[in-house]
């Protein structure tokens, strides 16, 4: 029934976008993209009620969703899985789709129209074509589904319980938060590309396409910045290694495009007040998006190892497919505007905004470049010599890590950059107590820490940011309101700063040991003392968990050992951390023998500084804000 | 403008370069029992990723740091010296992938990927798909 209905919608949701693709009547769109992103906001319903009714007949609740899934995780099911997850993309693309029309609709042609509703036309034919969370089940697996169909009002067969979803999944309430978010991030890289194509395909020379680009751009990058940044709170509370970012693939590839959406937000400035880079700008507002399908190309297609990869099917032809055909129309309208891109000023004046913007542009695209060939060299290598390798993060490390560092030392100069000049010599009178400031107290860190020279520049340039910045905000903060794009462009510096300095602090500071305990026990580590207390275990109805108390002080935490039950039985050690300002203290199980358990002991500095600043940098929007 | 994208496309293809170079020195590769015993002198002192099944009855624990067992490609068998997190579902006739290094012709490891079937595929020894692997 739910499947039947399901299905329907989903053609019904189709055939819409074909009529929006094909009609030519300017009065009738605003009603279609509203009943387009209504009917696939009721998909996106029906399918969460079939998950909270346990309807086992739709192959994609029986093998992803199970009855004792505690609400949250069911809820989150949704977008647990490919086919799922397809449903909250689509639908936030026709978010977007709305939001297109009421506020950056502009102009009477309707190339925008067009190329959006092609764009939904190709990820919603993905769930008409290929398949579908709604597909029915039609033949059982021992627990779960064996085989579906993508018809409707076919003889369905029920499985009693469901697999139910990933373990990994299931362990943190950050899953229902993380990936909406950085679908909304992702998703929203779109109306650049729509933007960017539609508004040259006519050659339409409207100077005001580069604005309403540029403004469209920021809301995205936001919540990609917060995504990305849940994603690595998420993986450091679940998955136990003691990390938060580990240059998977998919991690890289939600990276690209949030490296390009920061560079545009930087060159379209050039654009906008000195008419300068119009192809780089073109190229980056189309490359946004398509780097964006690339990511959904590798890491759902299964060409790729990774913790984020889902199974595969045919998604991988299909998106390429998409790919192409998205990059050669913007290829094609490129080529057809060279006349208008050799309008461009030239940049004369490197020493001023624009030459610090084209400074900053290279390097940011520099590293996507990077990430992008660290991410698809495995495969390149595969194909040609059929052997699987991965790749060290030690490539990224001597890669991307000097290119971060340039561009801190680029920011430490935001402050005080004007069109025409950077005013070096009032820059250093204003900020002359802070940079000495820096100066001593990077000489400190790198006698006690570690005195090497790389160590030293990297904290110099850190800390050298966030005391001018800071400063800066700080000054203006006492008179007025922080209005403008400078201002969020100063706070979301400051956020990076203070990310780097927990970055520093992380990376060089921190220590683990491997300890091996019984309970009622007391170990030492790193100055303190934890007493051991005696496990026990809980059953529950989708996991046993085994739980270690840990006391330091007055404090208890659990370090625990999740066995799922259903599917695959996969147990995964949560840690117990102590939390601090400088440093946690992060506890996991190893290996459970008898009552002997051999933990480790990880001491990560700069955690909570490492949020700080990415919370920071995100929430930079406020100050673009209307009052 | 011409000139200009000479430019960009001398700065791209030096990254490429550079990138590849570097890459091709930090790979860590996937060795089956078959090809690493082939290659056990060059590869003894990496890190590499061996794959393979588990031998059955071949597990044992001597001690909390340490789970002993073999692998197998079907050809040619390793044992192994495991000091790690053990997954649940690790059982005989198991396929795994495992990261460490050799030392006198047993390898020491201490991460263990497991195949999971979120498919419910056939036992299947001879195809070796690395897709479908995770911890």
């Amino acid at each position: 029934m739910i499947s039947s209905v399901g299905i329907l919608i989903t053609w019904l949701a189709f055939l819409n976008l074909l009529v929006i693709l094909l009609i030519n009547k300017k009065d009738l769109y605003q009603l279609l993209v509203r009943i387009n992103l209504f009917l696939h906001f009721l998909l996106f319903c029906i399918l969460e009620i079939a998950l909270f009714l346990d309807d086992f007949s739709l192959n994609y609740i029986a093998n992803y969703s199970a009855s004792s899934t505690p609400p949250l995780y069911k809820f989150a099911s949704l977008w647990g899985s490919l086919d799922g997850s397809i449903l909250l993309w689509n639908l936030v693309l026709s978010f977007y789709f709305y939001l297109y029309i009421k506020i950056y609709k502009k102009n009477n042609e309707l190339y925008d129209i067009k190329i959006f509703s092609l764009i939904i036309i190709f990820f919603n034919g993905f769930t008409i074509f290929s398949s579908s969370p709604f597909a029915g089940c039609i033949q059982l697996a021992s627990v779960g589904c064996a085989d579906f169909t993508l018809l409707p009002f076919q003889n369905l067969v029920e499985s009693l319980s469901g697999r139910g979803p990933n373990p990994l999944l299931q362990n943190h309430p950050l899953m229902a938060i993380h990936p909406p978010m950085l679908y909304i991030g992702y998703v929203g890289l779109v109306l650049p590309f729509v933007i960017a194509t539609s508004e040259l395909i006519n050659k339409n020379k409207n100077e005001e396409w580069i604005k309403i680009a540029e403004k469209s751009t920021y809301m995205p990058w936001v919540f990609l910045t917060a995504g990305i940044s849940l994603g690595a709170a998420w993986s450091y509370e679940v998955l136990g290694w003691g990390g938060y970012w580990a240059w998977d693939p998919v991690e890289n590839v939600s990276f690209i495009p949030w490296l390009l959406a920061t560079a545009f937000l930087h060159s379209a400035k050039t654009q906008i007040k000195e008419f300068t880079l119009l192809n780089w700008n073109y190229a980056l507002s189309c490359l946004m998006f398509l780097s964006v399908i690339f990511g959904t190309f590798i890491t759902r297609s299964g060409v790729l190892i990774s913790v984020h990869a889902f199974s595969n099917g045919n998604i991988g032809t299909y998106l390429i497919i998409g790919l192409t055909f998205f990059t050669l129309l913007f290829l094609i309208i490129g080529i057809k505007n060279i006349e208008y891109f050799q309008s461009s000023s030239k940049v004369t004046n490197f020493f001023g905004r624009t030459g610090f913007f084209v400074a900053n542009n290279l390097l940011l695209a520099g590293s996507a470049i990077v990430v992008f060939i660290g991410t698809i060299y495995p495969l390149f290598y595969e194909t040609i010599y059929s052997k699987q390798i991965t790749i060290g993060r030690s490539f990224y490390d001597i890669l991307v890590g000097p290119i971060l560092l340039l561009l801190i030392y680029l920011m430490i100069f935001s402050t005080k950059i004007t069109k025409n000049n950077l005013k070096i010599t009032s820059w250093l009178e204003e900020n002359y107590f802070e940079i000495n400031l820096s100066i001593i107290l990077s000489i400190i860190f790198t006698f006690f820490f570690r005195s090497s020279f790389k160590f030293a520049i990297t904290v110099l340039g850190s800390i050298l940011l966030v005391v001018i910045i800071g400063k800066n905000i700080l000054n203006k903060a006492k008179k007025t309101k922080l209005q403008g794009s400078y201002w969020t462009g100063q706070i979301a510096h400051l956020g990076i700063g203070i990310f780097a300095i927990g970055l520093i602090m992380n990376v060089s500071q921190s220590y683990s040991s491997e300890l091996i305990i019984s309970s009622g026990d007391t170990i030492q580590f790193g100055n303190q003392e934890f007493n051991i207390l005696n496990p026990n275990e809980v059953q529950k109805n989708e996991k046993n968990v085994i739980n270690l108390p840990i006391q330091k002080n007055n404090t208890t935490k659990n370090a625990s050992l999740n066995i799922f039950k259903n599917s695959t039985q996969q147990a995964i050690s949560s840690p117990a951390v102590f939390r601090n300002v400088e440093s946690d203290t992060y506890i996991t199980i190893k290996v459970i023998d008898d009552n002997n358990f051999k933990l480790i002991f990880r001491k990560n500095y700069g955690i909570f500084i490492i949020w700080l600043g990415l919370a920071i940098s995100s929430l930079s929007f406020i100050s673009r804000l209307k009052r | 403008m011409k000139k200009n994208l000479l430019l960009v496309l001398f700065g791209i293809s030096l990254i490429v370069f550079a990138s590849i170079r570097i890459a091709s020195s930090n790979t860590i590769y996937y060795y089956t029992t078959t090809e690493a015993i082939d290659n056990i002198t060059e590869i003894s002192s990496e890190r590499i990723k061996l794959g393979g099944f588990v031998v059955s009855e071949s597990v044992s624990k001597s001690s909390i740091d340490e789970t002993n067992f073999e692998i197998t490609d079907g050809n040619k068998t390793i044992k192994i010296v495991f000091d790690g997190f053990i997954p649940e579902l690790f059982q005989d006739e198991m396929g795994v992938i495992l990261d460490g290094y050799f030392e006198n012709n047993i390898f020491y490891s201490d991460d263990m990927l497991v195949k999971h079937d979120n498919e419910y595929i056939s036992e299947d020894g001879e195809t070796y798909d690395v897709e479908n692997y995770s911890k």
